[in-house]
Parts: C-alpha cells; structure tokens; sequence
C-alpha cells in the first residue's frame, strides 16, 4: 500500500505492541468512549431500521450486476459520464487522466473511504495535480503525512494538543489548543483553495438506481463546497454503495448517521442528480462518476458476500475492544476494525492484511452492534481457515473434506471464468480459488510454526479420538495433576503451552474420573 | 400561532436542537421581520437572495412564500442594503462578499429537523453555503412528519441537479470527538417559518 505507514511494526501485533506503548495515542482513544453505545441505542430506539436496512442490502446483492447496470443508465440519462474500474489503478488513471486532460492544478477531496483505497491523492501528486483533503479530520491527517485511522473519524488518534501542534507548524503562527480556534483557522485557510478548485472529488454513501442520484452525508460542508463551485465533479463510488431505489435512502440513511454518530440525520445530506442545468448558476458542468469493483463482484455467491453490504458507519470500530485499544494504523489497511479485517485481505486477493483476521477476541461485540447484520464474527473464523487453505494434512479425495472442484479457464487469481453465479459454495477451510498463492498467506506450506501447530493438533486429535487413546490421556492427564499437587491451575502460565496459558487458565481433570464411578454403579457398588 | 405537538412546533424543537435559531411570522408579519433579521444579520455586509421563481418542482414552497420574500427583498434594497440577486452578471464574483443568503425551503421534515432546498436556474446552491449567515424561510405548508415523507415532498417533480438538506450550522466532532460549530458552511441558520396565521 501507500508509505504512509505510522506505526512501526511488520505485522498487527508488532504495531498492535507499539500503539499500546503509546501514551499519546491510548489518550486520544479514550474519546472513543462516546461513541461505545452509539449503535446499542439505535437498537433501543429505532430496531425497525435495521430489518428493513437489511433487507434493502440484501435484494440489492441478490442482482448486483443488474442493478449496477440500471445505475449506469441513469446516471447516464441526467448527463453524468459513468467509468467501470476493475482496480484501483484504473480508477486512479481515469481520474488522473482527467484532470490532466482538463488542465486542473487542484483537486479539492471531500472524505472518502474509496479514494484512500485507490490511493488517489499520492496518483494526482505524481501527475503534477495538487490534491487538498478538506474534511477538518482528513485534513489533519493528510497534514500529518499520515493515512486515516477510522472510517468516521479520521483523527481519532490524535489529542486536541497534538492537532494544534501540527497545524502550528502549518500556518506559520502558534494555534493554542482550541477546538474552536483551530476549526475556525482550518476554515479561514481553506476557503481560498475552494474558490479556486477547479476540481471536487467525493466519494458516494448511496448511488441510486433509479434516479442516477448519488448521496453523500457530512457535517462541515465540505462535501457541499466540493459539489458547488468546482467545474469538474468526480464521485468515486464502489460497487457496493448502489441501492435500488432513491426513497430507500429514507431507511438507510438515517440508519448509517445514527450508527456512526448518534445523530438523527447528519448536518448536511447532498442529493446530486447529473452536472448542472440550464440556466443555474452553480454546480458542476462535468459529473463523472467512477464504478470501482476491486475484487467485489467476486465475492458474489460466496459467504463474504455479505460485507458487500456494508455502509461504512464505523460500529463495528466504536465497540471492537481491540480496535479501541490499537487504533487504526496498526492495521496498516484502509478499512480498520473489525470489518477492515475482513474486507483487506478480500479486497486484496489474499495479498495483504492476511494476519488481521487473527487480530480478534472473537468476542461478537462488531456482530452486535452491525445495523445491516452481518455477521462479521463468523465472516472472521471462516476466512481463518480459509486464508490457511487446505493443508497437507488434508488428503486430496478423502470423504470429510473433498477437494475444491477445478474451475475451468480460471483468471491469473484463480477466479473461474464462469463468473460468480457458477462458484459452488465450498466448506470452510476449502478456500476460495482467488487468493491460494497470496505473498502474505501464513499457509503451513511457508510459514513453519504454523505447520508445526497444525502436525500437533493432528497427533492431539487422533490420539483423542479412540477409546484406547482417550483412557491414556485422560490418565496421563490425572498423573500430571497429581504430581503437580493441585486441582486448579490459574493466573499462571504452563511452561511448554506458548502463549496459550498466558491469558487462559488450565483446566485440570478431575480427581475421579466418570469412567470409573460409571463403572462402580453398573457393578452396584455405588448408587446414585 | 400552532400548538408544541404539531409538525410546526415539532420542527421548531428539532431546529433548535440542531442548534438553529428559529422564528414564526403570519403572512403579514414576514416581508418585514425577514428584511429586519436580514438586515441585523448582515451587518453592513451584502445580502444573497435567491427567492426563488416558479422552479420548486411543484413542492408548493415558491407559491406559498415567494411574494413575501421578494417583498423583503424590496425592502432591504430600499433600506440601503446591497442585494446580490441569481439575475445579476456579477454573482458569482460577488456572492463571496455577502454575509447573508437568504433562501426558501421545499420541504422540512419535523422528527429530524431538517430543511430540503432544491437547486434550480434561480436557486443557486451557493446561496445557502458561502455567506456565514443562512437566512431560510420554510413555509408550513411542506413541513412533513418526518424525513420519509419530506424526501417525497422534495422529490415532487423529479430530482433537481442538486437537493441540500440542512439541519443546522456547520459543525464537526473530528477533534477529540467533541461537536465544533463552524467548519465549512455557514456558522449561523436563521430559520423563519412561515405560519399560515
């Protein structure tokens, strides 16, 4: 990904060790604190939403590709230029080659997720096109050479002390730590910068089919200055946020703002319908709108199909316990948190973040909280198996676990050509086609602990699984605890367990095992 | 005037929870308490106004209340205030010098407290975002229970190019997670609704 990498470290834990280390930034993210039951009360006062939320995402992942094409048609029919982008590069590239192509010096962003997916800001930079993030947060953390931290609030890392500190350095002239000081001087500075933007890109929280509209939610306005006064507008929108019908924006769009900041509707909500018309006097003349797929549509028809219907409020970031004690950037993704997890290694073809799904007490807490219900503990456990894949321990043909079924004419990931109607669904452990061969893949073929946890947890299995073995293990178990002198073992690691005991107690047998007292009432030497 | 329960006194409630000042005029008070709130607002400055001509899409907004907003208008103007109007060739250069932007609303949804404002050849969006002062005046005549209802009322006609929803100030909470008014939009919303007695 981009160099903007803050906290050291080469994988989750080793950031995730230095994030705890860091007084500053554990600080900062007590202030999380105000959003931990932010998607409870949804729940206590608004369950209706959910359902139908969830059902609106639900029939629209059910024909994607059809109602991504009614989209393009609309937007189409009110004036908006509609690019597909298979990847990232061809998203960037499009928009580059826009701006260049129309003599832009700067681009304005409003806050988007996708456009960090796409790398965008660094691509313009290359080009020559100065590119401005506008979003207080955003802002903030682009002038910090930094990446954002959490979908929702970008800066949620850094203390108000911090913040006056960097943007001290920026205007030249010392900024107290003031919210309001240090608000009003981020306004003062950049409103030159959008009178003279030539170009505003924006991300898109809904696109609809049937209107070609697409809507986008802030609080500052900046989203509004972006969509206002440059000529040129560029909405970088994935797949995913395409909804059927406009008025289904009246259920989800007040579900995203009261899951992400407890608000009823956020301050501003922009409904844009193709560039401006004739006889107005603002507003675009030149709306483009990019379709980035990334690796989405091929999570069509498999289990992950359900992150596709996220809408990217954050919940599941606010309640996950290991999210609000590391932060983002340990991470190292663009999405964090829990769905970030799940999503980077998907998005990435098993090319990065492949450790992430280990990062996670499997607690429930983001399943919980989630306002369109997925399922993300689940998503978790099985893409742990499925990014391990089928190990050598696994024999090809065997009746528990037959092999994945060879697709025919796969693409260079593996996907099979048919196109995701034609994937069966696979168990568990089976994986996926597309990401086996993935560089970061711990798979017991590269990575020796692994394989060798993996031998171990085989041994164990078949030595429990006869009767014969069980009785020796239940007695070499007994024998162990006997020796040690004790019936309990906690608050106390096992030498020779790892890490397995450091936060887990060792359950110890018991005294007189059921066999034998089974054995003492059937022969009537005892009762009960 | 209409009772606290009713879509008008609900929508005053969630206005001024969304941290909006709010006044009601009848229809005759309003030409001259708007040109009067404008005016106080302004502060010197020049006024934006974009009243609005017959291009609500059928919300029934220009109807009910653009007469009396040309009226202040008028009004102002005569009082020495300087006016920048959509008609004029200088708008765009000059609409950055106004502190005020007076604008009509198509529709308000009461639960939520917000105000739909549909673009349009004489409704410009900048209107409502440049000036660091929101003048809107929302008839009750499309103030709907709630946003549901309101998204229809504001679609009426089809989508315009543009349909701004409006809660209040701008604001942020991306500084310690604490709300901050004043980012980008305008730092004030003056919200006149427009009772029908």
């Amino acid at each position: 990904m981009t160099g903007r990498v803050v906290t050291p470290g080469r994988t989750f834990k080793e950031r995730a060790e230095h994030a705890l280390a860091n007084a500053g930034l554990q600080a900062a993210m007590r202030n999380l604190d105000r959003r931990l039951f932010t998607a409870a009360d949804v729940e206590r006062t608004t369950p209706w939403l959910k359902d139908r939320a969830a059902s609106i995402r639900r029939e629209t992942l059910s024909d994607l590709d059809g109602w991504l094409d009614r989209a393009a048609a609309a937007l189409e029919a009110v004036g908006a230029v509609v690019h597909r982008a298979a990847t990232p590069a061809d998203a960037a590239r499009y928009v580059v080659d826009l701006a260049l192509r129309e003599g832009v010096r700067e681009v304005v962003k409003s806050k988007s997720m996708a456009t960090e997916e796409i790398d965008l800001a660094d691509a313009l930079r290359a080009a020559g096109v100065a590119s401005l993030e506008t979003d207080l947060g955003e802002y903030v953390v682009e002038v910090a050479g930094e990446r954002p931290s959490h979908m929702v609030t970008p800066a949620i890392h850094k203390t108000i002390p911090q913040v006056a500190d960097l943007l001290t350095a920026e205007a030249g002239r010392a900024l107290p730590p003031d919210a309001e000081v240090l608000t009003r001087w981020v306004r003062d500075h950049l409103r030159p910068r959008f009178l003279a933007a030539e170009m505003g890109v924006t991300g898109a929280n809904f696109v609809a089919a049937d209107t070609g509209t697409v809507v986008l939610v802030t609080n500052e306005g900046n989203g509004r200055l972006c969509t206002t006064l440059p000529r040129i507008q560029v909405v970088l929108a994935p797949v995913d946020k395409v909804v059927p019908r406009l008025a289904d924006v009246s259920v989800l769009l007040p579900l995203l703002t009261r899951s992400a900041t407890g608000q009823a509707l956020t301050n501003y909500v922009t409904m844009i319908t193709g560039p401006r018309r004739a006889g107005e006097l603002d507003g675009p003349e030149q709306v483009h709108v990019v379709l980035l797929d990334h690796n989405r549509r091929r999570l069509l028809g498999t289990p992950y199909e359900e992150m596709l219907a996220c809408i990217r409020c954050g919940a599941c970031l606010n309640v996950c316990p290991v999210y609000r004690h590391t932060s983002g950037h340990a991470y190292d993704s663009v999405y964090t948190g829990p769905m970030g997890k799940i999503l980077t290694p998907l998005l990435s073809g098993g090319e990065e973040g492949c450790d992430l799904p280990f990062a996670s007490t499997l607690c429930g807490a983001c399943t919980e909280a989630c306002p369109v219900e997925i399922p993300l503990a689940d998503l978790l456990v099985r893409l742990r198996s499925d990014l391990r894949g089928p190990g050598p321990l696994v024999r090809p043909g065997s009746a528990r676990r037959p092999p994945p079924p060879s697709p025919s004419a796969p693409d260079r990931l593996g996907v099979p050509a048919g196109g995701p109607g034609s994937r069966p669904r696979r168990l568990p452990g089976e994986g996926y086609p597309w990401w086996a061969g993935g560089a970061a893949l711990p798979s017991p073929r590269r990575d020796a602990p692994y394989g060798r946890r993996r031998l171990g947890f085989a041994a164990w299995a078949a030595l429990w699984s006869t009767p014969a073995g069980y009785r020796l293990g239940a007695a070499a178990s007994r024998a162990g605890a006997r020796l040690l002198g004790r019936t309990r073992w906690t608050g106390r690691r096992v030498p020779g367990s790892g890490e397995w005991t450091v936060t887990r107690d060792l359950p110890l047998p018991a005294a007189r095992p059921f066999r034998d007292r089974w054995a003492a009432r059937e022969s009537g030497v005892e009762r009960w | 005037m209409s009772s606290p329960a009713g879509p008008v006194g609900r929508l005053r409630s969630a206005l001024e929870a969304n941290r909006c000042e709010v006044h009601l005029a009848t229809p005759a008070e309003l030409p001259e308490n708007l040109a009067a709130l404008a005016a106080s607002a302004a502060a010197g400055t020049p006024v934006a106004a974009a009243p609005g001509s017959g291009a609500d899409g059928g919300s029934g907004a220009e109807a009910a209340v653009g007469p009396s907003v040309r009226r202040a208008i008028e009004m102002l103007a005569g009082d020495g205030v300087e006016v920048v109007t959509p008609g004029e060739p200088a708008w765009a250069a000059r609409l950055p010098s106004a502190g005020v932007g007076i604008t009509g609303a198509d529709a308000a949804a009461a639960a939520e407290g917000v105000m739909a404002l549909r673009s349009g050849p004489t409704r410009p969006r900048a209107t409502s975002l440049v000036p660091p002062v929101h003048l809107c005046v929302v008839p009750e005549s499309v103030v709907e229970p709630d946003f549901e209802a309101a998204l229809a009322r504001a679609l009426a006609g089809g989508p315009p190019s543009a349909l701004t929803w409006i809660g209040g100030p701008s604001r942020t909470g991306d500084l310690e997670m604490r709300t901050t008014m004043g980012v980008h939009g305008p730092l004030r919303v003056v919200v006149m609704i427009a009772v029908d007695r």
